[in-house]
């Protein structure tokens, strides 16, 4: 599967991603993506993407397909297509 | 010319003159500007000690030496004095254009000492100060007094006003400016300082160029960070604060039910940023200096006679919506909108219509007791009329208007359980039992229970600042390290709060080597990172010496019961609950302080404070 990953709002991983990134990766789930990802980008990927205690997905992160915000219960078993573009947007400021 | 930061204003309200005042730049230096300037110049004009409703308290205005500059995000400033909510030291920051203007008449900041006669409002022009009578702006809203000052004065000018609830002393009242765009300096009862004095008013109009020292270099060096600015950013221009709202209940930091319930995902979703966006968003507002754009212009569902307002930040749709199990964007808007009119905080009033829910859930009081209203957990149409009873004083409201707290110590014991709030002030909208370091941070804010005061949330989720010996992103449960982290973010905070510059920019990237630079531009002052982490430190433990000397004592760094032992388990801070008083004595110890909470001699000598 080939798609394209762009990270917004990652302060602590922003330098390292702020361009949108060409992903292949086998399967087809957002869950298998970020396998890959943190497999391929290591530590400081892991840390931001997954809840420190849980090691689930943190739930301050957005998931977008194609502009379409996704529900929270569909972050880990979205089923992906050829070509999507996701977007992990980190919602997490003052206020 | 003037030197470029440093000339106030003082106003003696009793016989209406005005004084200017050039603060040599050491103390400049210092204590920067802003909330910290405040407060080095309430500690150096105050005579004797009085009351927060007392002549003699001061109001202080102040704005930054970035602030009106090409500096990234400086379009902010302060107001303080002592606080009428706590009786202690108040501040609130606001941001909006308010400040630019200010600085665009020659002045960098306000003082108004005394009490006037009868209600006027000031009018600060090119250099001068003066007092008019404002009767016939007396009782109206802010949006109504904004709206008439313009007529009379021209489209040109910037207001901060109070409304009905300022000028009734609403505990809670708040200063706004930038007219139905409310930006709003909501805590600490500002609001009611200026409505103890008789100011309905400060009108600033300005056709001076605010002086910077070498403007080419200051425009130079703030490009150089712009790049990545916006991208970094992204997330606060699309969504702006209400974007908290889904994830903060995803992990268990929003109040919910008066801060007993942990979980409320259906209710959050429906009061969410989307729904905001898709539905009521007519565009963004931009305070001076700004690229983001974080504030939210709404359309529709509003009040007789007006077409837009500022939208419900994260803060509002937090109190007034999950807290009051209210999950109507339409009523939430409504609420927000009638708040601002009146003139008082969201987060304040949010707590007190959840208070009043809980006691009414709970028997502790009656609708003949509120004027038949019904206080149904989620009931909008109750908390609307509950604010207007607050505002105007009537009824049930007349005793909420003295503040939460206050009202909890008349009505008994069980109702001081409801009162989420410490100082007479509502605990914010972040949950301590989410993030650790909050625990520490509300019990140890310099101006009562504040998420702002020292943010330290964002370095238990977020992002880090290696400079202030933050260098990464730690655990939000556990225990360890969080004093020291807390201290460095109290220390930069204070320091942002002093520049007057937006704390977004924290996450957009500005560190303090880019600060260093930019007052070396605008003012030339030559402080590298130690001074101004310093600077930070000075400007916390100056408003320290102002609480102690107005009686606080260590119980004062505290919690509501309610978060220090209330477990909200349903959500996703589990059973978590935060070891305050362990941490608290680790914090003294590593500030210098003695046990008592008070700073030792050496402290202050090393700080340089009196």
């Amino acid at each position: 599967m080939n798609v394209r990953v762009r990270f917004v709002g990652f302060h602590t991983i922003y330098e390292q991603f702020k361009e949108p990134l060409a992903v292949s990766f086998p399967g087809e789930r957002i869950d298998e993506l970020v396998g890959e990802m943190i497999g391929r980008y290591g530590k400081a990927l892991q840390d931001a993407l997954r809840d420190e205690r849980s090691g689930a997905f943190d739930p301050v992160i957005q998931v977008r397909v194609n502009e379409r915000i996704l529900d929270r219960s569909e972050h880990e078993s979205y089923i992906l297509e050829e070509g999507d573009k996701i977007t992990f947007m980190k919602l997490i400021s003052g206020g | 010319m003037d030197r470029e930061f440093g000339k106030i204003c003082i106003t003696d309200l009793e016989d209406g003159r005005s004084r200017d005042w050039n603060i040599d730049t050491a103390a400049c230096e210092r204590f920067v500007g802003g909330a910290g300037l405040a407060a080095y110049v309430y500690d150096r004009l105050v005579e004797g000690n009085p009351g927060p409703m007392d002549p003699g308290n001061l109001f202080i205005a102040m704005t930054g030496p970035l602030t009106g500059t090409s500096a990234t995000l400086s379009g902010r400033h302060s107001f303080a004095g002592r606080s009428p909510q706590t009786g202690f030291w108040g501040e609130a920051s606001v941001g909006g254009h308010w400040g630019k203007e200010l600085r665009r008449t020659g002045y960098d900041g306000v003082v108004l000492s005394g009490r006037a006669a009868k209600p006027v409002y000031i009018l600060l022009q090119d250099g001068r100060a003066e007092v008019r009578d404002a009767e016939w702006l007396w009782g109206k809203d802010t949006f109504g007094t904004d709206t008439a000052l313009k007529e009379e004065l021209g489209s040109e000018i910037e207001t901060c006003v109070i409304g009905p609830a300022g000028e009734n002393l609403v505990r809670f009242a708040g200063l706004f400016t930038d007219g139905v765009h409310a930006r709003t300096a909501g805590r600490a009862g500002l609001g009611a300082l200026l409505g103890a004095k008789n100011v309905k008013a400060i009108v600033v109009k300005g056709s001076r160029e605010i002086p910077v020292k070498d403007p080419d270099r200051l425009k130079q060096d703030v490009k150089e960070l712009l790049s990545d600015f916006t991208g970094r950013l992204k997330g606060m221009t699309e969504f702006g604060t209400p974007g908290l709202v889904v994830p903060c209940e995803a992990v268990g930091d929003l109040p919910i039910r008066n801060w007993q319930q942990g979980k409320w995902t259906e209710g959050a979703q429906r009061i969410s940023a989307q729904v905001l966006n898709e539905t009521y968003l007519k565009k963004r507002f931009y305070c001076a200096g700004c690229m983001i754009g974080c504030g939210r212009t709404v359309e529709g569902v509003l009040g007789e006679g007006v077409e837009q307002t500022g939208g419900p930040e994260y803060e509002t749709l937090a109190m007034l919506g999950s807290n009051c199990l209210i999950d109507s964007m339409d009523s939430l808007i409504r609420l927000n909108e009638l708040c601002n009119r009146l003139g008082m905080d969201t987060i304040d009033s949010g707590s007190a219509v959840a208070f009043t829910m809980e006691l009414y859930e709970k028997g502790g009081i009656g609708a003949d007791e509120l004027g038949s209203l019904d206080m149904t957990w989620g009931n909008a149409e109750a908390a609307e009329r509950l604010i207007e009873m607050i505002a105007m004083r009537q009824g049930f409201g007349d005793m909420l208007a003295e503040g939460v707290e206050s009202a909890a110590g008349r009505i008994g014991p069980l109702a001081q359980e409801y009162a989420v709030q410490t100082h007479n002030m509502a605990i914010p909208a972040h949950d301590p039992r989410a993030y650790t370091s909050i625990a520490l941070g509300y019990s140890t804010s310099s101006r009562g229970p504040c998420h702002c005061n020292a943010f330290s949330h964002m370095f238990e989720r977020a992002t880090t600042f290696p400079e202030a010996g933050i260098p990464e992103v730690m655990d939000r449960f556990t225990a360890e390290g969080k004093p020291e982290m807390v201290i460095g973010a109290q220390h930069v905070m204070h320091l942002w709060d002093s520049l007057a510059l937006c704390k977004f920019s924290i996450f957009g990237g500005v560190r303090l080597h880019h600060i260093s630079r930019w007052l070396s531009d605008a003012v030339g002052w030559d402080l590298e990172a130690k001074d101004l982490i310093e600077a930070g430190e000075r400007i916390y433990t100056q408003k320290r010496v102002l609480n102690l000397r107005w009686g606080w004592t260590r119980k004062d760094d505290r919690l509501p019961v309610r978060l220090l032992t209330h477990r909200a388990s349903d959500g996703a801070a589990g059973d978590h609950l935060p070891p305050l008083y362990p941490l608290l004595a680790d914090f003294y110890r590593l500030r210098g302080w003695n046990n008592e909470g008070v700073p030792t001699q050496e402290t202050l000598e090393r700080l340089g404070i009196k």
